[in-house]
């Protein structure tokens, strides 16, 4: 799967993954990319997210909202929880293979080119279903604005 | 045939639900992780607290017993 990844494709998914194991979870998720991106703004898939208002700061917020939000829905108010400890290694959960897999297929449609946070965002925003979504909204952005900013930031 | 967007818009609400589910079981998650780990503070044996979750020791400790090793936790005898 990674064997197409540009340096800084590859630099995305580690990020990802530190970013998973540090929020305690046990599995790296599309929304662990998300904020793994807009975590470098320089970089080309940053850029984007930058362009449209998605810092760090704000991707973890709307995850953050995205999760009280779908709590709320089951009639559920979330606790006060006692932060997650670091977990000692993550697998990669199925939205972020899916993201990154929808990257590779995003990459092939255009000859010769490596995968990078670019396509990783484009992967992940194409989520139909899940969590990425709803972190979308609560950024107040859609998938068709984060394939805009790329296309401009390219 | 509804367009790409309608379809969009009437698969929210079912995406909303499925989502709460999956949000539950990660609330369940952390509050098992985090009862469990005062549980063993408060000295409860790996034992009790498998009575207390419904499931066998084996299930209890395969599941936290890696997480919680190295935190300095009492062996729990109550």
């Amino acid at each position: 799967m990674f064997e197409r990844f540009s340096r800084e494709g590859n630099a995305v998914a580690l990020r990802g993954q530190e970013v998973a194991r540090l929020a305690g979870s046990a599995t790296t998720e599309a929304e662990h990319l998300l904020i793994a991106i807009a975590q470098v703004p320089a970089s080309p898939g940053g850029r984007a997210l930058a362009e449209l208002g998605a810092t760090e700061e704000a991707v973890r917020a709307a995850v953050d909202a995205e999760f009280r939000a779908a709590l709320v829905v089951a009639g559920v108010e979330l606790p006060e929880l006692a932060p997650r400890r670091p977990t000692m290694s993550v697998r990669w959960g199925q939205s972020a293979k899916l993201a990154l897999e929808r990257a590779v297929a995003e990459t092939l449609a255009g000859p010769g080119r490596s995968i990078g946070s670019a396509q990783i965002l484009l992967g992940v925003v194409a989520a139909e279903a899940g969590v990425v979504p709803g972190v979308l909204r609560a950024l107040g952005i859609t998938p068709d604005d984060v394939r805009a900013a790329v296309l401009a930031t390219a | 045939m509804p367009t790409k967007h309608t379809a969009v818009a009437a698969d929210e609400p079912i995406n909303t639900a499925l989502r709460s589910a999956v949000a539950l079981r990660a609330l369940a998650d952390r509050l098992e992780d985090e009862n469990v780990e005062a549980a063993l503070w408060a000295g409860w044996s790996w034992a009790r607290i498998a009575e207390a979750l419904g499931v066998t020791r084996q299930a209890v400790h395969k599941k936290h017993g890696a997480r919680v090793r190295g935190l300095g936790l009492p062996a729990g005898r109550k």
